[in-house]
């Protein structure tokens, strides 16, 4: 018997977790159920840098695993013929402090981490220590349209809708896979989801080739090269749902950016635009039995990734594909009444 | 007044032409190529700042120096990528351990990659990373171009056979004809060092990959090297070859030399192919000769070097040319012989 799955949102955790579903759950019939598609969700806009950020009080010891497992996965397909398809880039650059920092959990992952030296220092002044790394770098705008043509190959299905209420799927479902982002407070009434405002430029200068990340004085100015243009950031205000780009962020971006780079002065702005990092104390990825008798649900959650939703997605989609066959095998022990 | 002629319009002239002219700005200053931008082997060359990775004198350092410090400071402004000069990081790869280049203090960053790093390039088990500068001569030598006209200094299209032609109409001579050495100078050590590039469209490759096998000559190993637009893919150096056609079983050796380093590769769109001939030769040629009685000063063989070379070679052709026009000065108040040329 065909077990039906539904997962909820089609941002780069929901088409991930649809996608590892399909290949690690037998049996199943995934559909995708979601009110925005690429190129309007979250991670489209997003640079889609690998590096664990704004996690809060998420358990360092996962956030390494599922961190770990999205890099070698993205190296995985850096390494293969499809690396420009997904829209997986190799990046190196310079990270900029005006104090020296204690090295980052994830230095041993990325490939050459360093200290910079004072002749790298003296391209940067007014900063007085950094690190210099190769990073993965996964475009969203590339990377969900290539998700969504393997989804659809392997017989997966898409439905365009706003989702009210998840019992509302208890019919039509056996598991339901909750990857609604910012969405949870609306949802499923978790209000620990607040977002981490996120304002950027997207500029055309083909002439940047690595990224910088200047963080000092509560700010963090950064620069990262994409496939098609260049992202200029940022802000991180937490709270704050405005959609809009605000002019007196857009001012202290390019400011904060063109003093790292001169020659960005004389770049033509593509386009701003503004995310919400679905920021949550810690990442939710759990199994919840929901609602009662004939409107019973299991529910896989897999929401609030903050600022590493590209950062952590795969080694977090495996989770909830392992989830979702745990929660099928006990159906199988429960059957609906 | 002295009447100065560089020959040859390519990087090494014009960046001749003009540390002559900021050195002695009252010296009349003519340059004559049969060829200018973008029409010049430095306009289809990738534009990497990298030396011949070892065999390097004193005198070349230096050179090299000079030139990586006037690019840093022309980096730091803000019309740097309008003259084609930009930042790039990238991979020297090996199948076996080397000792480290005589420049690596010059460039970046420089280091070993580390086995995770190597793991990425099968077949190659040892290499370096590091940062280094771009210079890409189809803007940069429009922009030299602009700022000698601005310091007076004219421009003639002309084939020139010998450099006894010019000897006669000037007080020193600048010659930085690159590959004509061979035919104007019968300089045979100068030898064409042929190479072919295809450019494509792939800009989410953001480091140079430079592979090496030492059994060959250098850059006859492919490498994928990003511009500013297009992505070089390149890998042959034909030594004492002169054919400046494009022959497609090169690029399909280039093809698939890249295609094994970065499979995504596969199917890119080429916006552009370009045959170019390196002027080859053992040892730079950088010093003063005499032609039919005027001071020559000799700026050639740069090989695949031009970019790397071109400001310590034309500060240092400055050098010697000023030295000369001080030793014909000298010549003449002590004689007092008043030339008709003067």
């Amino acid at each position: 018997m065909v077990r039906r799955v539904c997962v909820v949102g089609a941002g780069v955790v929901g088409l991930s977790s649809a996608v590892c579903i399909q290949e690690k759950v037998p049996g199943v019939q995934v559909t995708v159920l979601s009110e925005k598609f690429s190129p309007h969700t979250t991670s489209d806009g997003a640079a889609g840098f690998w590096e664990p950020h704004i996690l809060n009080d998420t358990p360092q010891e996962l956030i390494r695993r599922w961190g770990d497992e999205t890099w070698d996965h993205l190296k995985t397909l850096y390494l293969s013929p499809v690396a420009c398809d997904a829209g997986v880039i190799l990046l190196s650059g310079y990270h900029l402090h005006k104090q020296p920092q204690q090295d980052p959990d994830w230095a041993s992952t990325v490939f050459g981490f360093r200290h910079l030296t004072k002749q790298d220092l003296q391209q940067f002044p007014g900063f007085s220590s950094g690190w210099f790394s190769t990073h993965l770098l996964c475009e969203g705008r590339k990377y969900l349209p290539w998700l969504m043509t393997k989804f659809k190959k392997a017989g997966g299905k898409v439905q365009q809708g706003k989702v009210t209420s998840l019992t509302e799927l208890a019919d039509h479902y056996d598991v339901v896979v909750n990857c609604c982002g910012i969405g949870a407070g609306e949802l499923v009434g978790d209000n620990t989801v607040q977002p981490v405002r996120g304002q950027v430029y997207r500029v055309h200068a083909p002439w940047i080739k690595c990224f910088f990340d200047a963080e000092y004085d509560g700010h963090d100015f950064y620069i990262f090269p994409c496939s098609n243009n260049v992202v200029l950031g940022g802000t991180a205000q937490k709270g704050n749902w405005n959609l809009s780009p605000h002019p007196a962020d857009s001012k202290a971006i390019w400011e904060g950016c063109c003093q790292l780079v001169p020659s960005l002065r004389k770049c033509k702005v593509d386009h701003e635009w503004v995310g919400l990092r679905p920021s949550r104390p810690k990442v939710r990825l759990e199994r919840e039995s929901v609602g009662k008798g004939s409107s019973s649900l299991e529910v896989v959650h897999n929401y609030g990734h903050g600022g590493a939703g590209i950062t952590l997605h795969w080694g977090c989609a495996q989770q909830a594909a392992r989830l979702v066959r745990e929660a099928l095998s006990l159906q199988q022990l429960k059957p609906k009444l | 007044m002295m009447k100065v002629v560089v020959v040859g319009g390519g990087v090494i002239g014009l960046s001749s032409a003009l540390c002559v002219k900021e050195r002695c700005p009252r010296a009349d200053v003519t340059v004559v190529a049969a060829e200018f931008t973008p029409n010049t082997t430095g306009d289809g060359a990738a534009g990497i700042w990298q030396p011949q990775l070892w065999n390097v004198t004193q005198q070349e350092l230096k050179w090299l120096q000079w030139t990586f410090d006037h690019l840093s400071r022309l980096y730091q402004t803000e019309f740097s990528h309008r003259i084609g000069l930009f930042c790039q990081s990238g991979y020297n790869v090996f199948d076996k351990e080397v000792p480290d280049p005589p420049w690596k203090d010059i460039v970046l960053g420089f280091r070993h990659l580390t086995e995770d790093e190597v793991k990425k390039f099968p077949g190659y088990s040892y290499g370096w990373f590091n940062t280094t500068l771009m210079l890409e001569c189809r803007s940069y030598l429009p922009w030299l171009t602009q700022r000698l006209k601005e310091k007076g200094v004219k421009f003639e299209q002309r084939k020139i056979a010998s450099l006894s032609e010019v000897c006669s109409d000037y007080d020193v001579v600048i010659n930085c004809c690159g590959l004509s050495a061979r035919k104007m100078l019968n300089d045979q050590e100068v030898k064409p060092g042929r190479g072919q590039i295809v450019r494509v469209h792939a800009p989410w490759v953001k480091h140079f990959l430079l592979t090496h096998n030492l059994d060959t000559a250098t850059y006859n190993s492919p490498y994928i090297i990003p511009g500013i637009n297009a992505v070089a893919l390149g890998g042959l150096n034909q030594v004492g070859d002169w054919d400046e056609g494009w022959r497609e079983e090169d690029e399909k050796k280039i093809w698939d030399g890249a295609i094994q380093m970065i499979p995504a590769l596969k199917g890119a769109q080429v916006l552009a192919k370009w045959t170019g001939l390196r002027p080859v030769r053992e040892r730079i040629r950088l010093e003063r000769d005499t032609v039919k009685d005027t001071p020559v000063i000799h700026n050639y063989g740069h090989g695949g070097y031009g970019v790397t070379y071109h400001w310590g070679c034309a500060l240092q052709a400055a050098s010697l040319a000023a030295k000369a026009m001080d030793d014909i000065a000298a010549k003449a108040s002590s004689t007092r012989v008043h030339k008709s040329r003067y």
